[in-house]
């Protein structure tokens, strides 16, 4: 059981980042909500990596667009425009990859992804015994506009390869964190049963 | 650089050279010894066999000696072997008189005497009993001052200001200690290696203040260092290289202030820029002598700003030309000298070179690079010679000239009798060579400047679009990428380059230009292939040569628009190139313009009257920048220019009409270009609109209006994050400006995406974060835009803005209103342009049942409605036939509760102002638009005088009542009354609903019934309006009444004292307040 239970951590944990330290705390503080941590854990289940991705999209973003539309797109969610080319406006992350597919915009980057941003957010990792501060939705955003924005990020490769190196940290951190928590989880209950045993005779 | 002979001083040991610090004595230098001897050299017993004149100081000098004025402080001990007792003092003697008895003796130490300083005021000196003391000399009961340090004291050196004194002690730190309270003002530590006493063999660490006191120098180990005032942090090293371990021990700074002259423990000497920490020039001092040789002491020489006076442990003395001296220039600086008997000034003298002969006093080689700049004299050449040739260097001012300033030895000899006609015509044979500087270099805007070393650049980037030229040399590859920000009016356009090498572009909605400039290696190419042309045997005449620059243009907009190119003229090419949505331009070497038209035809050509700047264009209009007179200068340094714009108006339709001798200008007009103090011009530009735009170099954007001043829109200062960021200019809307934030370059980013900041114009008014500023702010910019449309004649637009205007005049107003500001809201009131909303606004102050401030808009709209009938009158030839509105006036005419006698004063006056309100065509205007009453029921003029008379006294004249004073004098039932005689046959809801509030009665009897009933005292209306407003400085709270509200203000207002007044809410004014 341990080992499953150590297997989807680590497999959500990579999902949400941060959110499952929280769980992970508040197990440690306090055993009994074992159940219920489990509960919050199905519910990180559900988030598969396209739903985070999706709520990533409406995360703004700034786009140039190559096209000019004095009428503004009217959306349930909100006004999106109107446009005017060459000068930058906020749309969701989804129209402006929907946008930048039909070449009718740049993606402006947001500034913690420009290279310099990410060496420090990097160094940032590396300082800390814990996750580092990062931007919401850091993975998601990161992984659609390199996907889909690639001519419209100023070197791409570093870009890309800073990214996985923070990536990399957060995922060995938690992984040595998931598995000292085990085995302290693991050390805790054995010491119940002993208990237990105990009372029993 | 050489060292005169070394003389023979009297004893070994620690020498101290000093020279008047005040520079009035350049004759004279003392040494003092550190047996009993103080030296007095001039400068032929400096240089020559002749024998200095030698003082003994009875018992022994300290090796401490300073000179201001006619004050010289030495340290010395007075031994008295009567009663045995030894002191140590410091003595002063005045006028280079020593004699015994009439040395002073201020300061007193229980050691010896190691370190003395004196100015005009103040003697300082320090002891090996690590005691510092100060007097002051002016005041001969002045007290001692005392501080005691932690170590010897190696040096004290007064501060040029009078405010501080440096003391170095053999513990490695300078105290500041302030002079006034005498108390520690700082403490540097660790400045220098530490030692344990003062001896020969250790550094002497002699600081030097810089001339006007702002940093002191410190010798230190490698380096010598300098510290900012005030702050007394490290701001400098002055390095030697290949001196990384030596330690410095003496500084002097020149008389000048320019230079910073150092010696190491190893006899090295070096002289810097002080203020640049450039190493000038570096010597070793070297003897010959035996024993052990260890500089002691260095000093600008004062008889020549160029030499050092250096003075060793090994008893001897000897000066060190820095910088080398023509022999010709010595014998004229012989002659002049033995000119100068008594006044005689050898700095003057050196000055003077200037106005020398230079072609004999330097080599050829030196004259070449000289000869061309104002530096021209024989300091350069020798600053040349020895590869000191960095422009900021060259300067005269570097070595204390006074560069365009009278010449100080030419009035001195001016004031001299003529002893020699020769000399005198030397003196004068030549004036100082006139300045020249060189004007701000032309650019080009919204284009990154060309740069031989950078591949890639824009060579526009503007509102429409980029142009990017890209260029490899080694794979010999050159393309330019034209890419519009609209991709509907163009796809991207990509052109191979390496051949014609385009290096000009613009880039507008309808056509893209490119255009190259002049290339001689071409030319020659062109010339040569010519040439073997003709060589083959024909006899017609030599052609024109062609040319090299080549303009191409590509139409994307235009019919049938087919890619064209032109050849300019050799010797006439391009040096920049505009397009707009109507022509191409090019601006050529010989400051020609010649426009085209898109398709290529060329239109006009003229010549522009000055160097070209920058220029642009829009439509059919060409701004070209110039600098206009020379230089001048303000308070800094740096020379400013007044820059001016000339504007050509090239209609291609009417431009011939436009005659200049029609009491215009034609088709030219010029205008001053505003930039901050020491700024220069940056960019120009038209905006969309077409309003003229400057930027300066401080990123301080100017619009000009429509009225023709400049407003200050953006003030880039304000959002640059660093030092070396910067902001590109792409363009400019009628509401906003766009930049590109550039961190930490001049030029957008070549690679990745450039995001333009969009900021709306603001002017910088004081206070921005009240409310009341943004609606100043706006209001100010709603005036602006009205300008402009009043000057394009764009009547539709006008209206709008109009209707904009009045709109922010209305909201200022009742901002006023609310916050009890009646005084300032009275004067937005008058700010309307129209009388329209003037009603508006006296309706308003009547709800808030301000009566003061109703009456007081209502007298600033009957000013209004004269003064709109003094223009109609004057101006209608052709006056209107009379209204029928005004026969119906005549019956409806008000009671007015003014007294009788009043009217009779009136009356004549009143028909007057009848006859000209009867013609009053602007007034119909205004108000058949309030929808306030019916057109019937209006007066034809609501604000004229006569309102306050009586109809019944002249029923047969045109009265002309204003709404203003009716709605202060109808009484509530009249109203009510007069509805019911007169029922509203307007089929307008606002306007029958507005009817109900009908004033004026036929009968005067009620009126004046009612009027007895209504009128309150004065005193009794301003208690209830102090009860019932806000207080002055409560801030007006927004608040939205609905017609409950009004309905119940309409109540108030009739059950209260206020029923002279009846409110009558005007077109949409809650919608115009917004609250």
């Amino acid at each position: 059981m341990c080992s499953v239970m150590n297997k989807q951590l680590l497999s959500c944990s990579l999902k949400i980042g941060k959110q499952v330290a929280v769980v992970k705390a508040s197990v440690a503080t306090d055993g009994v909500d074992q159940q219920m941590d489990f509960s919050f854990y199905d519910w990180f289940k559900k988030l598969e990596l396209q739903l985070i991705g999706f709520l990533a999209g409406n995360t703004l973003i700034d786009v140039i667009p190559s096209v000019s539309d004095t009428r503004p797109i009217r959306l349930i969610s909100g006004d999106i425009g109107p446009f005017e080319a060459g000068v930058p406006c906020k749309v969701p992350i989804w129209t402006a990859i929907l946008m930048k597919r039909k070449h009718n915009c740049h993606i402006v980057m947001p500034k913690w992804m420009e290279l310099e941003e990410l060496k420090k957010l990097l160094a940032s990792e590396a300082e800390n015994d814990g996750l580092a501060e990062l931007p919401d939705h850091f993975f998601e955003i990161c992984h659609m506009l390199v996907r889909d924005a690639t001519d419209d990020i100023y070197d791409v490769e570093a870009v890309k390869s800073h990214i996985q190196d923070i990536y990399d940290k957060r995922d060995a951190k938690l992984r040595t964190s998931a598995i000292a928590f085990l085995s302290q989880l693991l050390e805790t209950t054995a010491a119940r049963a002993e208990a237990n045993g105990r009372t029993g005779n | 650089m050489s060292f005169t002979n070394i003389k023979d001083l009297e004893n070994l040991g620690i020498q101290k050279i000093c020279i008047d610090s005040s520079g009035t004595d350049k004759e004279f230098v003392y040494v003092c010894d550190s047996e009993n001897k103080v030296l007095k050299f001039d400068k032929a017993s400096l240089v020559s066999e002749k024998k200095p004149t030698i003082i003994e100081i009875s018992d022994a000098t300290t090796s401490s000696i300073a000179w201001h004025g006619d004050k010289i402080c030495f340290g010395y001990r007075k031994v008295d072997f009567l009663v045995g007792s030894e002191q140590q003092l410091v003595g002063l003697v005045k006028k280079g008189n020593f004699d015994a008895d009439e040395i002073a003796g201020p300061l007193e130490f229980q050691m010896e005497v190691t370190a003395v300083d004196v100015n005009e005021e103040t003697v300082v000196a320090g002891s090996s009993d690590y005691a510092v003391k100060c007097t002051n000399l002016k005041d001969p009961d002045a007290e001692i001052k005392t501080r005691s340090l932690d170590a010897e004291i190696l040096c004290v050196k007064l501060d040029p200001r009078n405010e501080y004194v440096a003391v170095s002690t053999v513990d490695g730190n300078v105290t500041i200690i302030n002079i006034d309270s005498f108390s520690v003002d700082h403490t540097l530590t660790n400045v220098f290696p530490k030692f344990e006493s003062i001896d020969v063999s250790r550094a002497r660490i002699q600081m030097s203040w810089s001339k006007d006191g702002k940093w002191l120098f410190i010798p230190s180990e490698g380096c010598v260092k300098s510290f900012l005032r005030r702050r007394w942090e490290e701001s400098g090293l002055y390095r030697l290289k290949n001196h990384e371990n030596v330690n410095f021990s003496i500084t002097t700074t020149s008389q000048c202030g320019k230079y910073l002259a150092a010696s190491s423990m190893d006899n090295q000497i070096a002289i810097w820029d002080s203020e640049e920490l450039d190493l000038l020039t570096s010597q070793q001092f070297k003897r010959n002598a035996p024993g052990t040789t260890i500089i002691t002491d260095i000093e600008f020489s004062p008889f020549s700003t160029r030499q050092l006076i250096i003075a060793d442990s090994n008893k001897g003395i000897c000066m060190f030309t820095a910088f080398e001296e023509s022999a010709s220039t010595d014998i004229a600086e012989e002659k002049k000298h033995s000119l100068d008997v008594e006044d005689s000034d050898d700095d003057s003298i050196i000055l003077n070179r200037t106005s020398r002969k230079k072609e004999n006093l330097f080599d050829d080689e030196a004259m070449d690079d000289d000869e061309e700049t104002r530096m021209s004299s024989d300091i350069g050449a020798i600053k040349k010679q020895y590869n000191f040739d960095n422009p900021d260097i060259g300067a005269l001012e570097e070595f204390g000239f006074n560069v365009g300033q009278p010449d100080t030895h030419q009035m001195i000899q001016s004031n001299l009798p003529s002893t020699s006609t020769d000399l005198m015509q030397s003196a004068f044979s030549e004036p100082a060579a006139p300045r020249k500087m060189v004007i701000p270099e032309r650019f080009i805007c919204n284009s990154t400047p060309a740069d031989s070393e950078v591949a890639q650049r824009f060579l526009k980037y503007n509102r429409f679009g980029t142009i990017r030229s890209y260029v490899n040399e080694v794979q010999k590859i050159s393309t330019i990428d034209i890419e519009f920000h609209d991709k509907s009016i163009h796809g991207d356009i990509h052109i191979d380059n390496f051949e014609i090498n385009y290096e000009l572009a613009d880039i507008s909605m309808k056509v893209v230009a490119l255009a190259s400039v002049e290339n001689r290696k071409k030319e020659k190419e062109l010339d040569k292939i010519e040439d073997d042309v003709e060589d083959l045997g024909t006899n017609e005449p030599p052609k024109e040569k062609k040319g090299t620059s080549i303009l191409h243009v590509i139409p994307v907009q235009a019919f049938d628009g087919q890619r064209w190119t032109m050849t300019l003229p050799r010797g006439d090419g391009c040096i920049d190139v505009l397009c707009s949505n109507t022509q191409v331009v090019i601006l050529t070497k010989k400051r020609n313009i010649r426009v085209f038209t898109i398709g290529g035809i060329q239109r006009q050509i003229f010549t522009h009257f000055a160097p070209i700047l920058t220029a642009t264009c829009f439509d059919d209009r060409i701004a070209i920048a110039s600098v206009v007179g020379s230089e001048f200068y303000e308070q800094k340094k740096t020379p400013q220019w007044r820059f001016e714009i000339c504007e050509y108006s090239m209609d291609q339709k009417s431009w011939y009409k436009k005659s200049r001798t029609q009491g215009t200008t034609g088709a030219v007009s010029r205008v001053d270009v505003p930039v901050e103090t020491g700024e220069q011009l940056d960019w120009v530009a038209y905006s969309s609109q077409g309003k003229l735009a400057v930027m300066d170099s401080a990123y301080n954007v100017h619009v000009l209006s429509a009225p023709g001043f400049w407003v200050p829109i953006f003030q880039g200062s304000t959002v640059l994050r660093g030092v070396s960021d910067s902001l590109f200019p792409v363009g400019l809307t009628d509401k906003e400006f766009r930049y590109i934030y550039c961190r930490g370059s001049r030029t957008p980013v070549m690679n990745g995406v450039n995001a333009p900041t969009t900021v709306a114009w603001k002017v910088p008014f004081c206070q921005p974060e009240s409310l009341r500023t943004d609606m100043e702010h706006t209001l100010f910019i709603k005036e602006l835009a009205l300008a402009d449309t009043i000057l394009e004649k764009n009547g539709r637009c006008s209206t709008t803005e109009t209707a904009a205007l009045n709109s922010a005049i209305v909201k200022l107003f009742a901002w006023f209103a609310k916050a009890n500001s009646d005084g300032l809201a009275a004067e937005v009131a008058s700010l309307a342009a129209t009388i329209k909303p003037i009603q508006m606004l006296c309706n308003y102050a009547s709800k808030l049942k301000k009566v003061a401030l109703a009456e007081k808009v209502a007298e600033i709209g009957r000013q209004m409605t004269e003064s709109n009938d003094d223009r109609t009158g004057g101006e209608d030839e052709i006056r209107p036939t009379k209204r029928i509105a005004l026969a119906t006036r005549k019956v409806r005419k008000a009671p007015s509760p003014v007294p009788e006698d009043q009217d009779s004063e009136d009356g004549g006056e009143r028909n007057q102002e009848d006859i000209h309100s009867r013609y009053n065509t602007s007034l119909d205007v205004s108000m058949s638009s309030q929808p306030v009453q019916s057109l019937e029921r209006l007066a034809k003029n609501p604000f004229a005088k006569g309102a306050e008379g009586s109809s019944e006294k002249e029923p047969g004249t045109q009265t002309s009542l204003s709404i203003f004073d009716q709605l202060e004098t109808v009484p509530v039932d009249q109203r009510k009354r007069a509805r019911e005689v007169e029922p509203t046959v307007s089929s307008n809801p606002t306007a029958r609903k507005q009817a109900k509030l009908k004033f004026g009665s036929n009968s005067a009897d009620e009126h004046k019934k009612k009027f007895e009933k209504t009128t309150k005292s004065v005193a009794e209306i301003e208690k209830e309006n102090e009860a019932e407003s806000p207080s002055c400085v409560e801030k007006p709270v927004k608040k939205r009444f609905s017609i409950e509200n009004v309905k119940g203000a309409r109540q108030k207002v009739k059950s209260s004292y206020c029923t002279n007044f009846i409110f009558v809410p005007g077109p949409h004014m809650e919608e115009l307040v917004g609250f």
